[in-house]
């Protein structure tokens, strides 16, 4: 074989090396294992996000198949799924690259090569609409955090997605609920604009804020999509500014909220509340991207790290050994809690069965106190969505998040009318 | 009329940075007829140099200039040296699409190097903004449109009046006549693809005053620079420029007194008019 030959084979053997890699990388052990499919961006712009919110669904997993009984989280006390003598549970990961053909593609796989039970993962809702064709056919649960109200409101035929997050409708509840709050403290709140991206996210949202705008009684002043990844959101603040709404409620990803930011700051404008809805306010970019600008500004959420909880206190301590360094966040939360209950549902039915697995999946018997989300019980309705799940508004004070709703899990105050920038 | 003001400002900025990538674009299809799509990646790495030297340093990303032009200037000649050169003498689609592979290898690459976390430079030196009468002109817009003027002159400058510029210019209109009067057009074609890269370099620099940096950042402009580059007419530099500043500005103007969702179907409707009544765009019968 001549040099260039022997070249050759090499790279081909690294790209189909390096491919294998990418299509499914998976955490092996020796055996009694069940597999879950986790479907997360793990190239593409999304990558560090969908890699952090990796990390911490195998950490997860590691807490379940060791034993730690010093984590007050399920399952941590045993070594695997006591109800399937300690049968470990693998991560199947699968790259979405951010694509829904892909997932869609990639949850095909997992479920007929791979024999995953269910599939979870980082998901939005509209990835988790063209997954579920995938699973429904397949009659296997997919355990979705995304959002849209339209995936358990009954809409759509879903007998095999259960959501245990918050819908849409329960996070602007409690924004609206929050600006209620500050009109009672003094500080007088009466319009409102919205500013969504225009893809499933933040069209789904702004069609709950628009409804529930006129339920709580606030004038909406402007009401603007923008293209996500957009170059310039210039005229969209312009247009802020000349309505100049007393509230800004705001549903976007990373890349857009740290333009926006950085524009509102450059036209000098900024609202007496900013009420962001997920998304990118609750990346570990947004922090590291806009330093002090980002000081002020609330976000809904379906955790937070201040929650008083035994196992998040663990959490934290954890899984920078999994992040290199980063902290756990809301983002991840919701999909690690997910992948948490699946695993409980399994050892709950004590079977792999299908069947079995989704009547558990209705009705889970978890101890909320042992799972590191805010919600005290867990009651899944005719379309198997949690109607007991409670969420958080979180304000940045200090350089970090807070949670200042509800009353009964706040740990500070909030600050309603916040100053403009020159007086910061 | 504050508005409008406003609008028109912020148009004229952003419509800065769509020219500069265009007048790079521009540049590289006229001498030598290749689509450049690695330029918006050009302006990435500037933006990445413009971060770290000003993270490393404490010191405003426009001292950073004269290292992003010439860090991008020495990469451009190596790529054309190792990589266009040789496709030059392939197939045209080879020659095409070799600038789209080179794309997808420095946005790689660079997500390999340093991640795809989102970075700001968050003290530019050039923070607040300056009120002139209903006018808020952000004091760290000022800098990336004096970068962009200055390239602009320059650029024009060295094309029109210097003896390698006017090489150029000869390379693009007719390469074998340039070659019958001793013009070394092997040089120009270096030059070009050097000088394309290097001006990327001052976008990306510019840019990283405001926008956040990471690898596939450049794709978000790179759409805008071809538009532009079509708009004012292929390969001429100066309808590069007017391409460039009349998107941002229909950019800004459609999305404050239209509707923001729709402000690039009114970039996109302008661009079709202006096809309609000029083929080969504004500049493009010179």
């Amino acid at each position: 074989m001549n040099l260039k030959k022997a070249i050759s084979v090499v790279m081909i053997g690294t790209m189909v090396g390096t491919l294998a890699a990418g299509m499914a990388t998976t955490t092996t052990y020796a055996a009694d294992t069940i597999k879950i499919g986790w479907l997360a961006p793990l190239t593409g712009t999304a990558a560090e996000n969908g890699q952090q919110v990796t990390w911490a669904a195998e950490m997860i997993v590691d807490l379940i198949n060791e034993e730690h009984a010093d984590v007050n989280m399920l399952l941590a006390a045993d070594a695997g799924l006591p109800n399937l003598d300690g049968a470990q549970i693998e991560l199947v990961e699968a790259d979405t690259k951010g694509d829904t053909t892909v997932a869609t593609s990639e949850a095909r796989r997992l479920i007929s090569e791979e024999g995953c039970v269910a599939l979870t993962g980082q998901l939005t809702s509209g990835m988790s609409k063209a997954i579920s064709v995938i699973t429904e056919q397949y009659e296997v649960p997919l355990v979705t955090a995304g959002s849209a109200v339209t995936l358990t409101d009954g809409s759509e035929d879903y007998d095999w997605l259960f959501r245990y997050n918050l819908t849409d409708d329960t996070y602007i509840d409690d924004s609206y609920k929050l600006m209620d709050e500050a009109n009672a403290a003094g500080t007088e709140i009466k319009t409102v604009a919205f500013l969504s991206e225009d893809s499933e996210f933040g069209a789904n949202i702004v069609t709950v804020e628009e409804k529930k705008a006129e339920e709580y009684g606030y004038e909406v002043v402007e009401n603007m999509t923008y293209a996500a990844n957009s170059t310039s959101l210039s005229s969209e603040v312009i247009k802020l500014k000349e309505a100049n709404p007393d509230c800004l409620m705001v549903a976007g990803y990373a890349t857009d909220v740290i333009l926006l930011i950085n524009t509102m700051s450059d036209q000098d404008w900024f609202p007496k509340m900013l009420i962001g809805q997920r998304g990118g306010f609750v990346t570990a970019d947004f922090f590291s991207a806009l330093g002090d600008k980002v000081e002020y500004i609330f976000s809904t959420g379906g955790w937070a790290e201040d929650i008083q909880k035994d196992c998040i206190q663990s959490l934290e301590e954890i899984y920078p050994e999994y992040s290199k360094g980063i902290a756990f966040n809301e983002g991840m939360s919701k999909d690690c809690a997910d992948v948490l209950l699946i695993a409980s549902c399994i050892n709950q039915a004590g079977t792999t069965d299908s069947a079995a697995l989704a009547e558990a999946l209705k009705a889970p018997d978890a101890d909320c106190s042992q799972i590191f989300m805010p919600w005290t019980s867990i009651e899944m309705n005719e379309y198997n969505q949690n109607t007991a799940a409670t969420g958080v508004i979180m304000q940045v004070q200090g350089g970090s998040y807070k949670t200042v709703y509800p009353e009964e899990v706040k740990t500070a105050d909030a600050v309603f009318d916040a100053p403009t920038w020159s007086e910061r | 009329m504050a508005t409008l003001l406003q609008a028109l400002y912020e148009g004229i900025i952003n419509g800065t940075i769509y020219a500069l990538i265009a007048m790079g674009i521009a540049l590289v299809w006229g001498v030598m007829g290749i689509l450049s799509f690695s330029q918006g990646e050009f302006l990435m790495i500037a933006m990445f140099v413009a971060y770290f030297f000003s993270t490393a340093t404490g010191l405003p990303p426009v001292l950073a200039l004269p290292l992003c032009m010439g860090v991008l200037f020495v990469l451009g000649l190596g790529i054309y040296k190792t990589i266009i050169y040789k496709a030059l003498q392939g197939p045209t689609l080879s020659q095409r699409l070799i600038t789209f592979a080179l794309s997808l290898v420095l946005v790689n690459g660079m997500l390999m190097l340093f991640g795809g976390t989102f970075k700001t430079i968050q003290h530019t030196g050039m923070e607040g903004s300056i009120n002139i009468g209903p006018l808020v002109i952000a004091k760290n817009r000022i800098i990336p449109f004096i970068i962009a003027v200055c390239v602009f002159v320059f650029m024009l400058w060295f094309l029109n009046k210097t003896r390698q510029g006017k090489a150029i210019r000869a390379t693009s209109m007719d390469k074998t006549a340039a070659e019958h009067v001793g013009i070394n057009t092997e040089k120009s074609y270096a030059l070009a693809f050097g000088l394309s890269a290097a001006v990327a370099g001052a976008a990306g620099c510019a840019l990283s005053y405001y926008y956040y940096c990471y690898p596939s950042v450049g794709g978000n402009f790179q759409l805008f620079g071809f538009i532009a580059v079509v708009m004012g007419g292929f390969g001429s530099v100066e309808g590069a420029i007017v391409g460039g500043l009349i998107m941002g500005l229909v950019d800004s103007l459609t999305g404050v007194y239209f509707n923001t969702a729709f402000k690039y179907l009114g970039v996109c409707l302008i661009f079709m008019l202006i096809l309609q009544f000029k083929p080969k765009g504004l500049f493009g019968g010179k």
